[in-house]
């Protein structure tokens, strides 16, 4: 395969002959897929965030199809002054439900405040109960404020929920349904805001805060600053080609390739079926940056044969040397250029794989984005550099007298001179080091820390958090085997034991179930006496209390608690931690708790805490799991096109290499892996076996041509393949590095993680596998070199 | 005065347990206004009459239909009738099921000048206890119905309109738009308007839409099986209600399977103390 490259030479002949063909049909393709691209939608949905069939996600799910509360907002109000027993702080608790209720995406029967409708307060004296609501008219005098408070305090229910402890705090908490074609949630977050704003003044702090508010301010950012960074990553990347070229025509090439592999990846994904969420718009600038140094690539190789057949006599006739060097160019590398390109889309691709929608898409645009660009690069790049006008003068970029020119001839002549084995045992040394960070990384999938500490989105969550129960939650699904099984006292008294159990937890702010309201109308049927705070006994009178409520309330109230025929109940969990270690060590020292349930009750745990647990453990398996996967694409390809095996391992290693170092580096910096910085390895690995890929061959060509001259080939093949390694992770980095600008600290810590991950795969390429090539000498580089040498393949390496 | 409601909405059609009559419900009727709106006030004033009875005895069945489709099933029965005043109601209602709510018992006397008075007895406390609810526009014993929905309302407290005339479901029908006069009586009620389909020939209403202030339908009731109990009254007994709750996506249907309007019903079943009387 690598010693016959002649159909190439036939393919590229045919597009020089042929250049309008090409280009007509790369611009009909290009118009189908910018037509695609432009019918892209948003899809922000919260799905996607989470792993597919996890028993906790699972649950998490069923839960809020049963009970409600899937996009939870929490609007708080806390007075400046005093506390919420004021006449014009209560009044705007009633028009804040009011108004919020009145929001076409609200669910109003799940809308709950002081003021609203379902929450009542259940007193008792000797008579006998009374179940009113908490607060229906507006209290104007101290009598009426009195009479509140008194209902707010015998009824501690809904303190920590609705109320803070020391009552200077209150919540108006929204259920919301969003319509199926919905593009995410800053229209409802919009929507949120103006209400609050209009009831903000200098009496009071109204924050809003939950799940729906945090994924809109996601959206905010990716929408609003998205374009910018796309377009700041594009200069710089274009910057980097200059610098690379010194050249307008080298400049633009490439960038043309990254632009139109970035609309075809994403026409490729409208035409798939794929949506875009907001998250993935910075994958634009992943696709655009590595298509553009895959196209560097190969123009750097175009740029060294228009300069031989330049030096070598067709200086008279610039136009045919310059398609004579098109086609050189292509024939000499077509092969190495599908071989990376393909192990660099389907590592890539793999990430299809995941349970994590979000990673899917990522691997999705990513992967067909590097399948684009190689095939943009094949042929629309020939065909436009034909039509140009050649280069002014011939350019030998590996001869030029720059620093970096410098810097790697000394290096390949340390290299070659006998220092390989020490410079490997460094570079091992090293990587050891770095790769020990891996002890400290851990995962963290909440979104709350995908913004800055002084962002609005995370200010109001800690001031919720800080005032009520907590905005994160634990949520356990109790399920009888028959209708009614939630009224059994056993099931009840268990409960209420893990209730108890947990409130007694530092970090859990409330719980909430059916049987706090059992035992609180336990309590009222018997004049409020504390004693009878308790679960009775009798199933029976439990039905009645039941039925008694349902009688002085509304259908509705309990709908929050327990299900319509009392098979299934749930006991809410606020926490203030957002520790996933923590909910971990709380599941498992509940485990003796959920056997107290009688047999035949099942009880399952979910919540926004199991999710982050069950998308950590999905994404650092899958970590696991897809480096392998990785690791398999790369040493079969590698060995199969190098016809070795030894080479297939030689290059995997390094590869292998790159993704400890990433993990390490993000470990010893203290990026967690998330949903951005998880994917960081996966580049690694097919950016990284690009760049060895690309360096392994020309070593050996540059070793055939040299006659085994060791020294030669390593300082050309620096000098040629190692410079565009440098500039290709130079703009890669550079795109990124525009992300560092962000207050999204989502986009600090990515950039964070991908130009470390540009500096250690460019280190393991021209470092790591430079030296294990000098020290192991393997065949299939120098024995083939011979043969090469001496193959008809003239146009080869 | 809510409760006045409240059990007088036990009292009332849905249940067949209306018991005002009729000619002092007669003399609570405000008289019509102006021409225009006579014809629409003659209309409800006809349906107020429609389902009243000076005594009742029934047995029902409530059916709770959830989102999913699952079926919460009550059976019921109970007493009523008119005091001498010719206004309130007393009542008692008896759950027969299910099995673990049998015996619980309620009385509610209503007083037009005060509170009603509310009891409830729980078999297996052994205990009646006054009962205190804010109840307004909440739900009748724990269904979709409130009890303003069930009880008939005094058209005198609406500006009632003829919309048009029209045929649903093959009958002749009125339709009547509704809203409450005072503001306060509107938020008792819990929507802004009500649109009523009444038929023509026995003033009963077959459809009613239920909206709020923002014009958004929040609930529609529909009655089936109209069965004349008194002929020289024309007063009906409709035995079949169901209400939809639009936002809960929740239904209730109340089916009368058996009632009787002759039965005589002694004082002391509406007594407190004789709640917990087998």
């Amino acid at each position: 395969m690598l010693l016959n490259d002649s159909p190439w030479k036939k393919y590229v002949s045919f597009i020089v002959r042929n250049p309008y063909v090409i280009i007509a049909a790369i611009v009909v393709v290009t118009a189908l897929l910018a037509f695609q691209a432009a019918n892209i939608r948003l899809d922000n949905t919260r799905d996607l965030w989470l792993p597919s069939g996890d028993r906790y996600v699972e649950t998490t799910k069923e839960i809020q199809h049963i009970f409600g509360g899937r996009d939870i907002v929490v609007i708080g109000i806390e007075p400046l002054k005093g506390d919420i027993y004021q006449t014009a702080v209560l009044n705007k608790i009633v028009r804040l439900q009011d108004r919020v209720a009145r929001i076409p995406e609200a669910i109003r029967n799940n809308t709950a405040s002081l003021a609203s409708p379902k929450i009542k307060a259940i007193t008792g004296d000797e008579e006998g109960m009374a179940v009113q609501r908490m607060l229906d008219k507006l209290p104007t005098t101290p009598e009426e404020i009195a009479a509140l408070k008194r209902r707010i305090e015998s009824n501690p229910f809904y303190t920590g929920a609705l109320i803070s402890a020391d009552k200077k705090f209150a919540a108006i908490v929204a259920d919301f349904k969003l319509p199926p074609d919905a593009q995410g949630y800053t229209e409802l977050n919009n929507e949120i805001a103006a209400i609050i704003d209009s009831e903000r003044d200098s009496s009071v702090d109204i924050y809003a805060g939950g799940a729906p508010i945090a994924f809109a301010g996601v959206e905010i950012y990716s929408n609003t600053t998205g374009g910018k960074y796309f377009g700041a990553a594009f200069i710089i990347i274009m910057a980097v080609q200059f610098l690379a070229f010194r050249s307008v025509q080298g400049m633009l090439l490439p960038m043309v390739t990254a632009l139109l592999s970035t609309v075809w990846a994403l026409g490729l994904m409208h035409a798939f079926g794929f949506e875009l969420n907001s998250i993935n718009t910075t994958t634009c600038i992943l696709v655009m940056a590595i298509t553009s140094g895959h196209a560097t690539q190969l123009l750097k190789r175009y740029y060294e044969e228009f300069a031989r057949l330049v030096a070598e006599g067709l200086k008279s006739d610039l136009r045919a040397a310059n398609r004579t060097a098109i086609i050189d160019s292509v024939t000499r590398v077509g092969t190495v250029t599908i071989v990376a390109g393909m192990i660099g889309s389907l590592t890539l691709l793999s990430l299809m794989l995941s349970k994590i929608a979000l990673i899917r898409q990522f691997g999705f645009i990513a992967g067909t984005g590097v399948a684009s660009g190689l095939v943009i690069e094949m042929t629309l790049i020939p065909a436009i550099r034909s039509l140009l006008p050649p280069p002014r003068s011939s350019i030998r970029p590996e001869a030029e007298n720059t620093l970096l020119s410098r810097l790697l001839r000394t290096f390949a002549a340390q290299m070659a001179s006998g220092r390989a084995p020490w410079i490997l045992a460094g570079s091992v040394a090293l990587i050891l080091a770095i790769g020990a960070g891996t002890l400290h990384l851990r995962g963290d999938s909440s979104i709350m820390h995908y913004f800055a500490p002084t962002d609005p989105v995370r200010v109001a969550d800690t001031a919720i958090n800080k005032a009520l129960g907590g905005t994160n939650t634990i949520y356990f699904l109790i399920e009888g085997d028959k209708p009614d099984s939630m009224k059994d006292p056993k099931v009840l008294t268990a409960m209420d034991k893990l209730e108890t159990y947990l409130s007694q937890q530092a970090d859990v702010g409330k719980t909430q179930s059916l049987a706090g309201l059992v035992k609180r109308m336990n309590q009222s049927m018997h004049a409020d006496d504390p004693a009878f705070n308790a679960i009775p006994d009798d199933p029976l009178l439990i039905a009645q209390y039941l039925l008694l409520y349902s009688i002085s309330g509304a259908p509705g109230d309990f709908d929050n608690y327990v299900d319509n025929d009392y098979r299934r109940a749930v006991v809410w969990t606020f926490v203030r931690s957002d520790s996933t270690a923590f909910a971990q060590t709380l599941f498992d020292h509940v485990q003796p708790l959920l056997k107290q349930f009688p047999a035949g009750v099942k009880v399952r745990i979910g919540g926004t805490l199991a999710d982050s647990i069950a998308v950590n453990d999905v994404i650092v398996s899958e970590k696991i799991v897809n480096t392998f996967q990785m690791a398999a694409v790369i040493l079969v390809l590698t060995s199969l096109m190098l016809r070795s095996l030894v080479a297939g391992l030689l290059i995997l290693v390094p590869v292998v290499v790159i993704a400890l170092a990433n993990f390490g580096i993000m470990g010893w910096l203290g990026i967690p892996l998330d949903m951005g910085t998880a994917v960081t390895a996966s580049m690694a690995i097919s950016i990284g076996a690009d760049y060895e890929i690309y360096l392994l061959y020309r070593f050996r060509e540059e070793l055939a041509k040299s006659g085994n001259n060791i020294e030669l080939a390593t300082e050309r093949s620096m000098q040629t393949s190692g410079k565009a390694v440098i500039f290709v992770a130079l703009a890669i980095a550079g795109g990124y590095a525009a992300l560092f600008t962000s207050d999204f600290t989502f986009y600090s810590r990515l950039a964070t993680a991908v130009c470390m991950t540009m500096l250690v795969s460019a280190f393991s390429a021209l470092v790591l596998l430079r030296a294990m090539i000098l020290v192991f000498k393997p065949r299939f580089i120098f024995g083939a070199a011979n043969s090469i040498k001496n193959s008809e393949a003239g146009v080869v390496v | 005065m809510r409760f006045v409601k409240i059990f007088a909405a036990i009292v009332s059609i849905a249940l067949g347990m209306a018991a005002i009559d009729s000619a002092v419900a007669d003399s609570a009727v405000a008289d019509t206004g102006a021409a225009s709106t006579n014809t629409a006030n003659d209309i409800m004033q006809r349906n107020f009459y429609a389902t009243k009875v000076p005594t009742l005895t029934s047995t029902s069945t409530m059916q709770l239909i959830g989102s999913d489709g699952e079926k919460r099933e009550r059976k019921v029965h109970g007493v009523a009738r008119l005091e001498p005043n010719g206004i309130d109601s007393n009542v008692v209602i008896s759950f027969d099921s299910p099995a673990d709510v049998r015996g619980t018992r309620f009385l509610q006397m209503q007083h037009s000048d005060r509170d009603d008075d509310m009891w409830i007895y729980l078999p297996a406390l052994h205990k009646t206890r006054r009962l205190i609810s804010s109840n307004k526009h909440d739900s009748f014993v724990g269904t979709d119905f409130s009890y303003g929905d069930i009880l008939p309302l005094n058209p005198a407290n609406f500006n009632n309109r003829l919309v048009r005339e029209e045929q649903l479901e093959g009958v002749d029908c009125y339709v009547v738009e509704s809203s409450a006069k005072d503001a306060d009586y509107q938020r008792d009620l819990g929507y802004a308007q009500r649109i009523m389909w009444i038929r023509k020939d026995n003033a009963i209403e077959i459809k009613v839409d239920y909206y709020d202030s923002e014009k958004r339908l929040v609930k529609t009731q529909t009655t089936t099986g109209h069965e004349l109990a008194d002929a020289e009254k024309q007063r009906w007994i409709v035995k079949q209600r169901e209400m939809v709750d639009h936002d809960r996506n929740h239904r209730t249907i109340i089916t009368l399977d058996q009632f009787d309007t002759k039965a005589n019903v002694p004082d002391r079943a509406f007594r407190a103390e004789s709640l917990g009387e087998k």
